[in-house]
This record gives structure tokens, C-alpha cells and sequence, in this order.
């Protein structure tokens, strides 16, 4: 997969305007950014043409550019091609749908547990757990998942939430600390319930913090999908790229991984988006 | 902001007994301190006493300043009257009735930190205290007129769109101000509000405060380091030194309202002050 830009950038806000709050303003740095990006790709996509046009790397190793790129066409519009994306897609949609908010619900609950420093055991257990848990290559455990839920969708998509689900529960629960101790006793001074603190005051502060969790999330989401369709699968995006690996069509191998990074990059930009929104309230500076 | 407002709204003008769930509206409380002490666990394990068997009157609508060193348990005294922390031992009556918890219709607390919601508008951080409110659902658009009175009470009728992350220390202090009035507390406690605040806007919005006050004539207990703001800001000044803190001084400010900086100039307002650092002073030197 192309690298994901921005995985270890900075805050994506540069420069703020002091009155102007306006869409451009906000949205400027973000533009900029994407058209650098592809700018860069544009280039790269430029020496790969020269040098599988003029010979430079054999066809074997590196397919030519043109007839990648009808190999991605036929990906896109084919039926075959749209079938066994839509597979992919809907064992997507499974993990991540379940990871997101089941792991907000867990993380909330687990970060208050360590905020308020109750039970330290309970905490101290949950951590291990998670950090066990993604530190442990899930891989060598397909197969035993496979013996369980036989080669089908939920074991994609179990597969999957081996890391979806533990990054967001990680990240949410670190998310606790955005809700300081002096809005908290705002909160108690106004008698405030657990959900009512949830929506209104833990949730939004927190935002930042949880979408960036969502981010990696979802990156490792498409990352454990794609690995246990490579492994054992008959549709998929990734059963595809195994058989055109296996049958060194390159064409259409590279045409898949492209296809891929792309769905990494449109990932990323929503989310980056998404973050731009939510610094409306930051890129104010004080008067 | 009063009761006549009350009455125009349709809303119910609740009697001095009456009660709504519990918890105490509008009625005009006195306010009993008895015998309060307050003491915390601390990390290693032992007691740390922040207060010992304070008594206190507060009558309604006085204003009342606590001054003293830090650690003299002014803050918790306060956590103790907003019900925010049970008291060790003794107890605190409001209008006759026990205190059990926090009561955020009837009293309201502005902290030292604005603790406004940065993600909100001004206008939807003073309306957040009649979102959560338990006396009955209001709705959206009786929420916003109210928000916008308490806003223009304190003078950011203006800024209502705005965001926190625009405003200064003193307009947050402002809008914290006006979230706190937006229930029509009965009782407003202040802890240090001003203490970030520069000189200078210090005593501006103290005037500020005494003008919103003298419209609406609650009980306030304000605590403060500054003596001068103590003496400047209250019908009445209790001194809390000593650790535990305990009450050293007591005295009625003389000065009517309502009152002018212009006030601190007078050679009573250099004595009171000069009474108080002496009180304070003392204490320090009987430390060890």
C-alpha cells in the first residue's frame, strides 16, 4: 500500500486568521496539502512510464502504465471486479461498524475506570489485556478461526476486529483525560447524569482524540480484511489480488494494490476533513 | 431577572414552603453553617483537616467575602456549602432544610477556571445548565431568551455567537457569570473568580459583579486572597486563617450601595484591610 500521508504529521491546522472563520480559510491548508500530494503521485507516476517505456525495468517485475491502468478500469466496471469489491467492502462495513461504536461504549467505560482511579485492578487488567492483544500477530490464529467460523464473512470480519475493535477501545479510553477535573465538577455542580455528561461534555471535548482512533482503526481494519481474504478466501479484493499474484498477472496485481492505496488515501482525506471541522472552534485566536 | 419576570413567563411562583423534587427554587434561604469540619484522605494514607467546626450565619441576600491564606480550607468550606462534599462532621441548613447535595437550581458556583465548553458558543454554554436541568424539560427557544437576559446582564449581549477560544480571561469570567445566573440561583458562590484575571480587570469586574448584584440582591459567598477585594466587594468579611482554618475575624463592611472604586480611598477602607492583614499576619507568624 502507498504510504498514508499524514500517519505521523503534526495538527493539520497551520496559520489562522483572527476574524475570518470562513470555509476557505479553514479548508486552505488542507487543499494545499492534497494538491502537493498529488503532485507527488503525478511524479512518481511519471518515472514509472519512463522507465517501463523505455525498458529501463523489465515487464516482468514492473507492468506498464497503460495497460495497469485498463486493468484498473476493468477492476472498476467489471462485474467480477464489482462483485468481489463489494465483498470486501461489506466485510468492511462489518468490522468497522462493529469496532466503532462498541469500542467507543468499552473505551468510555474503561477511561472513566482509570480516571477516577476506582478499582486500579480492573484497569490495570484491561490494559494488559489490550496491549497483549495487539501486540500478539493475530495471524498465526486464522486458522483457528477459520475452524470455528469456517472460511466466510464473519471470520473476515472477526479477523479484522482483532485490531479495529482494541485500537479504538485504547484510544477512547485515553480520550478520558480531555475532560479535565474543573469540567467535571461543572458537571456535578449541575447534577448532571452519565449519559447527559457523555454527550455533552465528554464526548465532544474528546472528538479529536476518538476520530483519530477511528482513523487507525479503520486503516487496520481494510489491513486485517485484506490479510485474511490473501490467506484463505473466495471473493474479496484480496482473493483477487492472491490469484493475480499467484498467476503473475501484473497488470492487474498492481492494478489491485493501487486500487487499495487509493481507498487508504479517500479514508484518509474524509478524516482530515472531518478534523478540519472540528477546529472551527480552535482556529479562533484569543482578541 | 426576578421574580416579577417569573410571573410574566407563566411560570409558577413557587410559595416558601413549596418544594420541587426535592430540592429548594426560589425560596429566600438563610443559611446555617454548624459545626463543620471537613478532612480528606490524603495519598499516603492519613487525614488531612481542611476545616474545623466552622459556625456560620449567612442571612439572605448578604453578600459575604471569606478571605484567607491558601490552605486555610476556604475552597472546601465552599465545596461544603455547594454540596459538592459531604461534610466530616456537622452540618449545613439552607432555608431550615439540610443540605444533601448539590442543588444547581437554587445555587450556583463560578470556579476560578471559566470551565466553559470550548466546542460551544457562548450562548450554548449558559444555556447548558437548563439543558440538564432536572426541574422539567425546557424548551430550545425559552432556553436561548434566557441565556441571552443572563448574557446581557453581565454585558455580552454581543458575543452570543462567539466562540470561548475567542474571548479574554475576564469575558469568560463574564460568561461563566452569566451560566451561573441563567437558573436564577438563590445562592451564588464564587471561589477566587478573578484570580487569574490582571489587576486591573480584577477591580473591573468586581464592579461589574456588585452591579449585577445590586439587581438581583442574592446571597453571594465570594472567596478571595485579595484583602482589598474582600473589603471592597462585601456587606460583610470573614477571615478563615490557620490550618485548619478556622473563623479569626468577622466584620461588617460599612460602606454603602452602591458602591464606587472611588470607596478604597477612604482612610475606613485602609483600616479594615489593615485589620484583616493583621489577623492574616498573625497566623503566620504562630506557624511553625
Amino acid at each position: 500500500m502507498a504510504p498514508m500521508p499524514g500517519l505521523l504529521d503534526g495538527p493539520s491546522q497551520t496559520s489562522s486568521d483572527r476574524t475570518d472563520t470562513g470555509r476557505t480559510r479553514r479548508y486552505a491548508p488542507l487543499l494545499r496539502s492534497l494538491l502537493i500530494q498529488w503532485g507527488i503521485v503525478a511524479v512518481a507516476v511519471g518515472v514509472w512510464a519512463a522507465v517501463t517505456a523505455s525498458g529501463l525495468v523489465s515487464g516482468v517485475l514492473l507492468p506498464p502504465v497503460g495497460s495497469t491502468a485498463s486493468a484498473l478500469g476493468q477492476l472498476l466496471t467489471s462485474s467480477t471486479g464489482l462483485h468481489n469489491l463489494g465483498v470486501t467492502g461489506l466485510e468492511l462495513l462489518g468490522a468497522f461498524g462493529l469496532s466503532a461504536p462498541v469500542g467507543i461504549a468499552l473505551g468510555f467505560v474503561l477511561g472513566e475506570i482509570k480516571f477516577r482511579r476506582r478499582h486500579e485492578a480492573i484497569g490495570g487488567t484491561a490494559d494488559n489485556l489490550l496491549s497483549t492483544l495487539l501486540a500478539t500477530p493475530k495471524f498465526v490464529f486464522l486458522p483457528v478461526l477459520i475452524v470455528i467460523l469456517g472460511v466466510s464473512y464473519w471470520e473476515k470480519v472477526v479477523y479484522a476486529l482483532g485490531d479495529g475493535l482494541i485500537v479504538v477501545i485504547i484510544g477512547t479510553a485515553a480520550a478520558s483525560y480531555t475532560a479535565d477535573q474543573q469540567v467535571r465538577l461543572v458537571s456535578r455542580a449541575l447534577r448532571m447524569n452519565k449519559w447527559q455528561f457523555f454527550w455533552k461534555v465528554y464526548l465532544p471535548g474528546a472528538l479529536p482524540v476518538l476520530v483519530e482512533a477511528l482513523r487507525l482503526s479503520l486503516i487496520l481494519t481494510i489491513s486485517g480484511v485484506l490479510l485474511a481474504e490473501l490467506y484463505i478466501s473466495n471473493a474479496g479484493i484480496g482473493y483477487l489480488i492472491f490469484q493475480w499474484g499467484t498467476n503473475f498477472q501484473l497488470p492487474q496485481l498492481f492494478a489491485g494494490v493501487i486500487l487499495v492505496a487509493l481507498l487508504a488515501i479517500v479514508i484518509n482525506t474524509i478524516f482530515r476533513v472531518l478534523e478540519a471541522r472540528m477546529n472551527r472552534w480552535r482556529t479562533s485566536r484569543q482578541v | 431577572m426576578n421574580s416579577g419576570t417569573a410571573k410574566a413567563r407563566g411560570a409558577a411562583v413557587p410559595s416558601e414552603q413549596q418544594d420541587v423534587k426535592g430540592e429548594a427554587t426560589r425560596r429566600r434561604d438563610d443559611i446555617e453553617v454548624k459545626d463543620v469540619s471537613v478532612a480528606y484522605s490524603t495519598a499516603t494514607g492519613g487525614q488531612h483537616v481542611a476545616v474545623r467546626d466552622i459556625s456560620l450565619s449567612i442571612p439572605v441576600g448578604r453578600f459575604l467575602t471569606v478571605v484567607g491564606p491558601s490552605g486555610t480550607g476556604k475552597t472546601s468550606l465552599l465545596m461544603v456549602l455547594a454540596g459538592l462534599v459531604k461534610p466530616t462532621s456537622g452540618s449545613v441548613e439552607i432555608g431550615g432544610c439540610h443540605l444533601s447535595g448539590p442543588r444547581p437550581g437554587a445555587t450556583s458556583i463560578v470556579f476560578q477556571d471559566s470551565s466553559l465548553l470550548p466546542w460551544r458558543t457562548v450562548l450554548r454554554n449558559v444555556t447548558l445548565p437548563l439543558e440538564v436541568s432536572r426541574t422539567g424539560k425546557i424548551p430550545r427557544a425559552e432556553q436561548a431568551k434566557r441565556a441571552k437576559e443572563a448574557l446581557g446582564l453581565v454585558g455580552l449581549h454581543k458575543f452570543a455567537s462567539r466562540y470561548p477560544s475567542e474571548l479574554s480571561g475576564g469575558m469568560k469570567q463574564r460568561v461563566a457569570l452569566a451560566r451561573s445566573l441563567v437558573t436564577e440561583p438563590s445562592l451564588l458562590l464564587m471561589d477566587e473568580p478573578f484570580a487569574a484575571l490582571d489587576e486591573q480587570s480584577r477591580y473591573e469586574m468586581g464592579e461589574e459583579l456588585l452591579r449585577v448584584w445590586d439587581r438581583l440582591k442574592i446571597t453571594v459567598v465570594f472567596i478571595t486572597h485579595s484583602l482589598s477585594e474582600a473589603v471592597f466587594l462585601g456587606d460583610e468579611v470573614v477571615a478563615l486563617c490557620g490550618a485548619p482554618g478556622l473563623v479569626r475575624d468577622r466584620f461588617d463592611v460599612p460602606f454603602e450601595r452602591p458602591r464606587e472604586l472611588t470607596v478604597m480611598a477612604d482612610p475606613v477602607f485602609g483600616n479594615l484591610r489593615g485589620r484583616l492583614y493583621d489577623c492574616i499576619r498573625l497566623e503566620k507568624d504562630l506557624l511553625p
